[in-house]
């Protein structure tokens, strides 16, 4: 029972994996007709996430199987409303505010099993994004992050115009003939695959060269209408002769500034005791932000809380006396990336606090306090394996969670 | 005269920058110089391209999503020429002949 349970969890996965491939809303121009198909592989925004962070909402699907060593394993499968509107309305373009509401809110279904394979619990709940900073895509929260991206784009506007003035003063034969206009192509095609892959070993020599003359500088410089500084424009052009891509480095940045602005979400949820035959209730509350000015492995600052009513399983007759209360604060490190600049482990120190407001067990503390720590480690693509050692002071006892997840993400 | 299009579309709303310029060199006959910023998909149709000249068509922009790009008209071959860029910075440039 419990092998069909685990295959049938991966298969769902699975199925979910291949239908969220989708090519994205409808458009005008048709792909048939690209003559340049290199894309730059550029990480996208969500890929500068933590993997932390992603536990707390997914933009797409997520799955976990918590507690995967223990007695009591629970399966969850996380979706955002964008998630199930993109499975059933594939090709329909959405305004993106109404967008931004569906990949906001998520919900999710959980079951927890006994090691007879007998469910126990069933669960469902909400999580609503109550402050999102981390939206790329949206203009609300502007606080001049794109104004250097957009001051290089200007510039290299300015040198691709210094370009074309330097060949048409320099080398007007390549206005004035068919192989000319045959050069003049081939410098283009030079030029917008350099960019795409960003890749500048092998540019055309008619670039780097008009690119070492000072007679370019001085065309550009008398050309500049939107008065960029010759410090900037010198910077942006050395960076192209020694190989570099300005716009994806820029564009970098701003990714990875967005990726470390604040989150902050609530979690309601209703859970159904198969075995007491009553409810339970909680709601929880997860805040995070980037710290320090470093974009590369960054730290993440996290606050939880979550208070849940539930039944004291040590007392027969239906009840709520189990009543707990659980903060904890903790700071979260990218350790390693792999070669897109994508978390791929992950270290969290936190502390938890949990007070009793129900009825306290005789022997057990009505307050406890735990030190733990989770290291998460990227198993393959978006699956990744959390585990937590968590480490109580008073009583020096240590236990342990497994946990495996996959964010399939959009 | 003669005319050429074109069209940019954005997959998503927000946060997209693309610059376009449709220029001949100050130096040659027949200069020319079009320059417009756009945040949104657009289409645009220049009409007044002399016959048989040489001009430059650079995008340089940023999306957080897709933008696909095409120029079309009354120019030589490769034509039309469509590219598409995602989730980046980005520049290309193309030369034309009008016929």
């Amino acid at each position: 029972m419990r092998r069909y349970i685990i295959v049938s969890f991966v298969m769902c996965v699975a199925w979910i994996d291949v239908h969220s491939q989708s090519t994205g809303s409808t458009s005008n121009l048709t792909k048939k007709n690209i003559e340049s198909v290199a894309r730059i592989t550029a990480s996208h925004i969500n890929s500068k996430k933590t993997a932390n962070s992603k536990d707390i909402i997914t933009t797409f699907f997520r799955a976990s199987i918590d507690n995967l060593l223990g007695e009591d394993r629970t399966y969850v499968l996380n979706s955002s409303f964008y998630g199930i509107n993109r499975l059933f309305s594939r090709n329909v373009a959405i305004d993106y505010e109404r967008e931004r509401v569906l990949r906001h809110n998520t919900f999710n279904l959980g079951f927890t099993g006994d090691e007879s394979s007998k469910i126990t619990n069933i669960a469902g709940g909400l999580t609503i994004t109550i402050l999102d900073k981390r939206d790329i895509k949206s203009e609300r929260y502007h606080n001049g992050e794109f104004n250097s991206l957009v001051n290089t784009e200007q510039i290299i506007s300015g040198i691709r115009r210094g370009l074309c003035d330097y060949f048409a003063k320099f080398n007007p034969e390549y206005y004035n003939t068919k192989e000319g206009l045959k050069i003049r192509q081939a410098i283009d095609e030079s030029w917008n695959r350099a960019f795409e892959t960003s890749n500048f070993s092998g540019i055309d020599t008619n670039i780097t060269n008009a690119l070492k003359d000072y007679n370019f500088d001085s065309l550009v410089l008398t050309s500049n209408k939107t008065n960029f500084s010759s410090y900037d424009f010198q910077g942006i052009k050395e960076n192209i002769l020694n190989g570099g891509n300005p716009l994806t480095l820029e564009y970098e940045k701003v990714a990875m500034a967005y990726a470390q602005k604040p989150f902050w979400s609530i979690s309601p949820k209703i859970s159904y005791d198969r075995i007491h035959k009553q409810g339970e209730y909680s709601l929880a509350s997860t805040f995070t932000f980037g710290l320090g000015k470093s974009h590369q492995k960054p730290w993440e600052f996290e606050a939880k809380s979550q208070f849940k009513i539930a039944n004291d399983s040590s007392v027969i007759s239906s009840n709520y006396n189990d009543k707990p209360l659980s903060l904890s604060i903790g700071l979260n490190k990218v350790l390693l990336e792999n070669k897109a600049q994508e978390s791929a482990m992950e270290f969290k120190f936190f502390t938890q606090y949990n007070y009793q407001f129900g009825n306290t067990s005789p022997g057990l503390s009505s307050n406890v306090f735990t030190l733990n720590t989770t290291l998460r480690v990227n198993l393959y693509k978006s699956l990744w394996l959390p585990i937590t050692i968590k480490y109580d002071p008073d009583k020096g006892s240590v236990f342990g969670l497994f946990t495996l997840t996959a964010n399939i993400d959009n | 005269m003669k005319q050429i299009t074109i069209k940019g579309e954005f997959s998503n709303n927000g946060n997209n920058l693309l610059i376009l310029e449709v220029y001949r060199p100050n130096v040659l006959q027949n200069p020319y110089e079009f320059k417009k910023t756009f945040t949104q998909s657009f289409q645009e149709t220049l009409s007044d391209l002399v016959d048989e000249t040489v001009y430059h068509i650079d995008f340089v922009g940023h999306t957080p999503e897709e933008i696909m790009i095409e120029i079309s008209g009354q120019f030589e071959s490769p034509n039309p020429i469509s590219n598409s860029f995602e989730a980046t910075g980005f520049s290309a440039g193309y030369t034309i002949k009008t016929t």
